[in-house]
């Protein structure tokens, strides 16, 4: 059997040819790429966004979660993790409030070992401004999200000094025990629309 | 060697470029070298008057024009209650902070010559209006029919001022200069109702972006307005000819003269310095003479297109002009190079030097005649001058001699081609039909 290239790994995780990964075994660790080189957008994942109005921290990879402060400072709940295992999940520990759970369930919901993974993110946020996911992207070192910031419209009731929590969990349609490791980026405007994609002439064809 | 498009020559070389980049960035001041003082050079170059440059344009600014742009923006900015308040906190602390820093511009006066204070006027009346529309939008106000209707209203009028440019003047230099001004600002205007991102679904969520918008096309309006008021002004104030017809003629055969000066270095546009016979090709102050002489012909040629495919014929003239200056000068350059004359030992002496070298050759070129063409040809090394002033006030201790030195030389190049092709110019604008 012919190995799949790389790139054609990649273009199918881009087009959530699952199926096609099961020859997709490159390694990353000797990758002489560039960080960067051959990065794709992924285009078939699912994603569970919560906020939580007290700045309250919503999950932690170890059993202490911070402890929420009674002043205008920046809460310190700043997290992100890539689960592609049960044990993985279970090193993850959840606050006890609503918007927790559901990131929570989302990843419990998730097919870890061995078909999806699942990337969480926790960031504080002014309480008059909201995050945004832009894209999520993939490449051989593993995958990565970008986001934005933008203030909330103005007619939302809100305190411009005040920090409220808000969280992520995006589920991608492939194991993720191959990579090496995971990014996030966050824009401080999302005036610009997203990076369009080069135009690849495989997408699409018959 | 067959000639390398610069794009492709950098894919090839790739890596290649990325390290010898690296090397130039390293300190200079090895066991041979003398370490050079960036401070001192950029004390010199500072404490050095700017180039004496006359004022040649001639439009002027019509008595009240600034007055009319003052009074307009502060009957903007009185929609915008200083106090002002919406449930977002931050976008009204945001929105108060942007009302507060326009209403200190409208009480400031503008500096400069005549037309840039009006353009600073320009840009503060836009202002006026981004707070403004941005608070109506903020305030649940967003009037999106008005934006449309106002977007068609100031495409029309631009187009109409367009339309209606006779070029008249005293006489075809005139006509050259004055309306390359104008041209200017209307093709500006364009710039502006060009697209854009569409005025938002929602603008309550993105009511700075609706400000941006209306600051856009009304910034527009008052470009076209003024681009009126200046043409006006002009052909009141001298009832000469018009030279649309002429300055068509004249534009399309100095587009052909380029064509052909360019022609004499073909091998050298959009080339690297690695195309030079010579041994010091390699060596950055080489390298980045040759590439600021390269580019210049780019860029010209780019300009001079753009302005004959919309018909700007004034400006027209005046790239096809500062192209062959550049043509020249990218010819001059490579002999210089090829023959072993250009110095590329980098000293606080040869920078300084470098710098004097160049003051002194734009003002000579700025005395050829006639005048105001020598200045509308000069202008690409007078603002390279400007902007090397600009750079050291910001940033006094962020200078790269080896970058430095070459730019300064390359406006000595230049400028020295300036009074010839001035000369030519003006032959050809003086020919009949």
């Amino acid at each position: 059997m012919v190995e799949p290239s790389r790139r054609e790994c990649l273009a199918a995780i881009a087009g959530g040819t699952v199926a096609a990964l099961a020859g997709c075994q490159w390694n990353a660790e000797t990758s002489d790429e560039q960080p960067g080189d051959g990065r794709e957008r992924v285009t078939e994942y699912e994603v569970a966004s919560v906020r939580n109005p007290d700045g309250k921290a919503l999950f932690t990879e170890g059993e202490t979660l911070p402890t929420p402060r009674e002043t205008d400072d920046r809460p310190p709940v700043y997290r992100h993790t890539y689960l592609t295992s049960g044990d993985d999940l279970d090193d993850v520990t959840f606050a006890e409030t609503s918007e927790a759970r559901t990131l929570a369930s989302f990843a419990e919901a998730t097919a870890l070992d061995g078909e999806e993974s699942v990337y969480l993110f926790t960031t504080a946020i002014r309480a008059c401004s909201e995050v945004r996911l832009q894209w999520v992207e993939v490449d051989a070192s593993g995958p990565s999200a970008q986001f934005c910031r933008a203030l909330r419209p103005a007619d939302m009731e809100c305190r411009a000094t005040a920090y409220e929590t808000t969280g992520f969990a995006i589920r991608f349609p492939f194991a993720g025990d191959r990579f090496s490791g995971h990014g996030a980026g966050t824009s401080s405007s999302c005036g610009r629309p997203p990076r369009p994609e080069p135009f690849d002439p495989t997408e699409g064809a018959p | 060697m067959s000639r390398l498009s610069r794009r492709r020559f950098l894919t090839a070389i790739g890596v290649g470029t990325s390290a010898l980049a690296g090397c130039s960035a390293l300190p200079s001041n090895g066991d041979d070298e003398p370490e050079i003082d960036d401070d001192a050079i950029a004390r010199a170059i500072r404490e050095r008057e700017a180039p004496s440059v006359p004022a040649t344009n001639p439009l002027s600014v019509p008595s009240g024009a600034i007055e009319h742009h003052r009074t307009a923006a502060r009957a903007t900015l009185e929609r915008v209650p200083p106090e002002l308040s919406v449930p977002n906190g931050a976008i009204t602390e945001k929105l108060r902070e942007q009302r507060a820093r326009v209403a200190t511009e409208l009480d400031s006066s503008a500096e400069g010559a005549p037309r840039e204070r009006l353009a600073t006027w320009r840009d503060r009346r836009g202002d006026a209006v981004n707070v403004r529309r941005a608070y109506e939008a903020a305030s649940g106000d967003a009037d999106r029919g008005g934006y449309r209707d106002r977007y068609d209203e100031v495409r029309a009028e631009r187009a109409a001022v367009g339309a209606a440019l006779d070029y008249r003047a005293p006489d075809p230099v005139a006509a050259t200069v004055g309306f390359a001004t104008v041209e200017s600002l209307l093709d500006t205007a364009r710039e502006r109702l060009g697209p854009r991102s569409p005025f938002p679904d929602q603008p309550e969520t993105a009511v700075f972006a609706v400000g941006d918008s209306w600051e856009a096309i009304e910034t527009a309006g008052i470009e076209t307005a003024d681009a009126r008021r200046l043409r006006d002004a002009f052909v009141d104030a001298t009832d000469g000819t018009a030279w649309r017809s002429h300055l068509a003629a004249a534009s399309r055969r100095l587009d052909h003269s380029f064509r052909a000066t360019r022609d004499r270095v073909a091998e050298y546009v959009d080339a690297e310095a690695s195309v030079l016979d010579a041994d010091a090709a390699t060596e950055p102050p080489t390298r980045h003479l040759f590439r600021q002489a390269s580019d210049a012909v780019d860029w010209r040629t780019e300009h001079a297109n753009q302005a004959r495919d919309r018909h700007d014929h004034a400006t027209a003239v005046i790239e096809s002009g500062r192209g062959l200056v550049a043509a020249e000068a990218l010819d001059r350059v490579v002999t210089e190079i090829e023959s072993g004359d250009y110095r590329t030992a980098v000293t606080e002496e040869t920078v300084q030097s470098a710098h004097a070298s160049a003051v002194s050759a734009v003002e000579d070129a700025v005395g050829a005649t006639p005048r105001p063409l020598a200045v509308a040809l000069a202008t690409p090394a007078i603002e390279v001058l400007s902007g090397v002033r600009q750079r050291l006030d910001r940033s006094p201790s962020r200078i790269a001699p080896e970058r430095l030195q070459p730019r300064l030389d390359s406006v000595v190049r230049y400028a020295r081609v300036v009074p010839a092709a001035t000369a030519f110019v003006a032959d050809r604008l003086a020919v009949e039909g």
